[in-house]
């Protein structure tokens, strides 16, 4: 049997599915094993996750950032390692939860796209791919997470609720910077590349768009008081329009990006 | 002026900077953009990217932006951070109008050896440039794919008769010489001598050779050197032609040189990502002949406003990373705990 990315992915993918579960019966029983159980699992899945991106970089010899089944193994990377510091602050059983099947999610979904390494096109053979793709996987993997604290913050009590809103504005504001950075390590590039910073090829006009979104979240956030609920509900939107920007684009729009 | 007048003004942007009308502008600008990625790029940058209610949305916000946010300085640290991010609005949009107006663009196909200091417009005007081009080379650079072999077999008169194309050692018959040949060995790099004998060998591809066995009568036949004589089969010969198979271009790139007054003054190789720039304009590889690679195409852009969005960009960015950093230090309250 030869070593691979894919015997990594799949651990990742089994112990995550486990993590999932080990959180769901910890949050019906409340048994203490079953919190180290949980955790063990999500962590060991980590770092399966990670050994399956190195395993990946090997096979390939690029960075392995150019194509959609390699961007999704750094998704779920970054979206257990963000989790890792939302919590170190509030370690919420629900959200560590919710986490874990987010990341069940993008392993399964890699299981359906083209795994298969093409040689790298000229636009793509640039430093700039590495830093504009880490940025953007980055952001996703924030607004990935605020999406489930935002789903829990409208679903929980109201009590509750109030910590979910808080963990959210984070999550999105840290997200949003990234999203910024992704885009604008966009431009630059594509001024090297293509020879303007904007085109409004459909990538790039639905990062802007995306990011539109999360500027109003931004903003009556801070402004209104009635604005909680409203506000949690366009980060959930939010995500739906990271997610059709980040498939949606490449499969049914036309422009510079359909090569990913 | 006139009170009332003024009253009017005031009421006018301070409607405007609401958050449901910053909200509705945003709206509009998401509804426009998402309209637009529906059609093509050429359809679309007519009806709605340049157009001006498009551009007046942007006005819009533009007024937004400096009435509610820029119009006295930030009191406080706090302040300080997002007071940067609103500044860039304005900065980059300058930036973005200066380019609009003053930018430039226009196309050179040039040829090997000749040199040029027009360039033609999409609207066929011409640019003239304050330098001359001249195209020193053109390279073009494929992937390697898997080794490809192809045997030829010709008469005695140099014609070829039939030919022959595999990957790997194999038995194959011909039905043009009415003959049965094998491929015994396919040797990627090989150095025989006088004799006969195996100098050495290794596994690059640099000087490949095949032994092949027809009859009784086995043959060295080496990698694009001329055709060999079969001794067994009367004045024919082969002829082995080796190359990779095309996997994708790798990269494509013009060795150019700038002159002034016949001068040069650069020499320097245009790539995809690797533009080069001179005296304000950016010069990037754009084209090329497929079939001889006798002539390129360089697109020429002159953008006066790059530098000022990317001033944008770096206020932007500083002013995000400062409120980051206010943010997970929990020096803002976030409303959550305020409530
Ligand atoms: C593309 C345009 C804009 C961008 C990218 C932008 C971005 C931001 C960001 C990132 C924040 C910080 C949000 C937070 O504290 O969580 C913010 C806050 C704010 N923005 Fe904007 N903004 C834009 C336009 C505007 C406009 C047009 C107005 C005026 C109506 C405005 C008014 C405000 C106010 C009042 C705040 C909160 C005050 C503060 O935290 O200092 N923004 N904006």
């Amino acid at each position: 049997m030869i070593i691979d990315y894919n015997i990594f992915l799949n651990i990742a993918l089994l112990l995550f599915m486990f993590a999932t579960v080990f959180f769901v019966l910890l949050i019906i029983f409340k048994k203490e094993i079953l919190n180290l159980l949980a955790t063990s699992a999500f962590i060991v899945g980590l770092i399966a996750n990670f050994l399956a991106f190195i395993y990946k970089w090997f096979a390939v010899d690029y960075i392995p950032l150019t194509n959609t089944f390699e961007t999704l193994i750094l998704f779920s990377l970054l979206v257990g390692s963000l989790y890792i510091f939302v919590w170190r602050s509030d370690p919420d059983k629900i959200i560590a939860c919710g986490c874990s099947l987010t990341i069940v999610l993008l392993i399964a979904l890699s299981g359906y796209v083209d795994d298969t390494s093409k040689p790298l096109m000229p636009a793509l053979q640039s430093n700039w791919l590495v830093i504009h793709v880490l940025f953007c996987i980055t952001s996703y993997a924030g607004f990935a997470i605020a999406f489930v604290t935002a789903i829990l913050a409208i679903v929980m009590k109201e009590t509750e609720s109030i910590n979910y809103y808080k963990i959210t504005y984070q999550n999105v504001f840290f997200a949003y910077v990234f999203l910024v950075l992704g885009i604008i390590t966009g431009a630059v590039w594509a001024e090297k590349a293509w020879g303007a910073f904007w085109s409004w090829d459909s990538k790039e006009t639905w990062a802007f768009i995306t990011f539109l979104v999360y500027s109003i979240y931004l903003h009556g956030y801070k402004q209104e008081e009635s604005w909680t609920r409203k506000g949690a509900l366009i980060v959930i939107t939010g995500f739906l329009f990271i997610m059709f920007t980040y498939f949606g684009v490449n499969y049914l729009l036309p422009g510079l990006h359909s090569y990913a | 002026m006139n009170k009332s007048y003024e009253e009017k003004i005031e009421k006018f942007f301070t409607f405007i900077s609401s958050v449901n009308v910053l909200s509705v502008i945003f709206l509009l600008i998401i509804i426009a953009s998402t309209a637009g990625t529906l059609f093509t790029l050429e359809e679309s940058s007519k009806i709605i990217y340049n157009s001006f209610w498009f551009q007046a949305i942007f006005l819009c916000l533009l007024l937004a932006v400096i009435y509610c946010r820029l119009r006295s300085l930030p009191k406080n640290i706090k302040e300080f951070s997002t007071f940067l991010v609103h500044l860039s609005i304005p900065v980059i949009l300058t930036g973005a109008f200066i380019g609009f107006v003053w930018g430039d663009k226009a196309y050179i196909q040039l040829d090997k050896s000749s040199e040029v200091d027009k360039a033609i417009r999409t609207n066929k005007t011409i640019m003239t440039l304050p330098f001359q081009v001249l195209l020193k080379d053109f390279i073009l650079e494929k992937y390697k794919g898997q080794p490809v072999h192809t045997l030829l077999f010709y008469d005695k008169n140099g014609t070829m008769i039939c030919s022959r194309t595999f990957y790997s050692e194999m038995t194959f018959h011909s039905d043009a010489l009415q003959e049965n040949f094998e491929i015994l060995r396919i040797i990627p790099n090989i150095e025989i001598n006088d004799e006969g004998k195996i100098v050495s060998f290794s596994n690059e591809w640099n000087k490949p050779a095949i032994k092949l066995q027809v009859q009784n009568e086995t043959i060295w036949v080496f990698a694009n050197s001329s055709p060999k004589k079969i001794n067994n089969l009367n004045n024919i010969s082969v002829k082995y032609f080796f190359e990779f198979e095309n996997a994708g271009i790798k990269d494509f790139k013009s060795v150019v040189a700038i002159l002034e007054d016949k001068r040069k003054v650069i020499v320097k190789t245009i790539e995809v990502n690797k533009p080069l720039r001179y005296k304000g304009y950016s010069i990037y590889q754009s084209g090329y002949d497929e079939t001889n690679l006798n002539w390129t195409v360089l697109m020429v852009k002159k953008n006066p406003g790059i530098p000022v969005v990317y001033i944008g960009f770096v206020i932007l960015i500083m002013g995000l990373f400062f409120k980051l950093y206010l943010v997970s230090s929990q020096q803002i309250e976030s409303k959550g705990n305020e409530q």
